[in-house]
């Protein structure tokens, strides 16, 4: 047991990943100090993201078929829970977050004793940004302030930190990426009392071709708006 | 001769819709489609008589519009059986990840 994990008990990171055979290595390795209780969910990926990713020591959770980003999130955090999980994190498969934002948002959760810690790009530092993924990104804030009433100034930020009883009352059913939004209504509906940590997006050439198109946004918006109709 | 292929295809249609088994409503729907469709081919004025006594000029434009209003419904119900077929396949791939879950340690 290393020093870290004996500061911060029971805490599970979950990595979801589709076809991060380039990136998940390099990822887990900068998670080595939260190994091996970090569960990586290899979304039906066709490369070798899922033998790297045992390999480097993680747990891993295999769908047969690709199900979506959203899905695969909550598939880790079902397994995470089943392993008496304290406190549960997100974090994205593609490099893009920095693994010392972790402790960054397990201080804030602990200090503030709030439900959830939500990393922001926008109150962290976050070099070369392309303008047109900025400028979609404000407007996805300004829809989740119209939607559920949070006050935030990153909405779609992958690195979370959930307390446990936090995790259980979160249910992800959008298998694509519009979860990021539903698990921001689901924190506005339950009431969970959440904090901003000001975390480093890194915007490499691997995480813009991995990320979000921004046309993409049209598609996550009609599921939210599919979703709020059948709630 | 058209009067003769559009019964032949409503009739297929009758059949292929009793071959599968529906549930109330949808029964009721297919059943009314298909009486709708023999009465208009036997009788192609009383689309006619129809389509006049609800403000529609020609009884063709009158079928063209229930038959949108009507593709519109599929289109949705095939929508939502999506939806819920899709959540059911994410439960099954989830359950069987979770049993088949790995770890070196």
């Amino acid at each position: 047991m290393t020093t870290r994990e004996r500061r911060k008990p029971g805490l599970w990171v979950v990595v979801p990943a589709y076809n991060e055979a380039g990136a998940i290595g390099e990822v887990l390795n900068g998670l080595h100090e939260y190994l091996p209780r970090v569960v990586v969910v290899d979304d039906g990926s066709s490369d070798r993201t899922g033998e790297i990713a045992l390999e480097s020591g993680a747990a891993v959770v295999r769908h047969a078929i690709n199900l979506g980003q959203g899905a695969a999130l909550q598939t880790g955090i079902d397994y995470a829970l089943a392993r008496n999980a304290a406190r549960v994190c997100t974090f994205d498969a593609d490099g893009q977050h920095d693994p010392d934002s972790i402790a960054a948002l397990y201080a804030a959760l602990t200090s503030s004793g709030a439900d959830v810690a939500l990393g922001s790009r926008f109150l962290g530092s976050t070099p070369q940004m392309p303008a047109l993924r900025r400028s979609t990104l404000r407007a996805a804030v300004a829809l989740t302030r119209l939607q559920t009433g949070l006050r935030l100034t990153d909405a779609h930020n992958g690195l979370r930190l959930f307390t446990r009883a936090a995790a259980e009352r979160i249910c992800i059913r959008q298998p694509g990426m519009a979860h990021a939004s539903e698990i921001l209504a689901a924190i506005a509906h339950e009431r969970l009392h959440y904090v901003e940590v000001p975390t480093r997006v890194n915007y490499t050439a691997y995480s813009i071709a991995k990320g979000q198109s921004v046309t993409n946004s049209v598609k996550i918006l009609f599921d939210l708006v599919y979703a709020a109709w059948t709630r | 001769m058209i009067g003769s292929i559009l019964l032949f295809a409503i009739i297929i249609f009758g059949m292929y819709v009793a071959s599968h088994r529906l549930g109330g409503l949808q029964l009721l729907a297919a059943l009314g489609l298909l009486a709708v469709g023999i009465a208009f081919v036997v009788w192609p004025n009383a689309a006619q008589w129809v389509a006049e006594h609800v403000g529609v000029g020609r009884g063709a434009d009158l079928v063209v519009y229930f038959a949108i209003v009507g593709g519109l419904f599929a289109a949705a119900n095939f929508y939502f059986r999506f939806k819920r077929q899709e959540q059911q396949l994410i439960a099954i791939v989830r359950e069987l990840a979770l049993r088949n879950a790995r770890a070196r340690h």
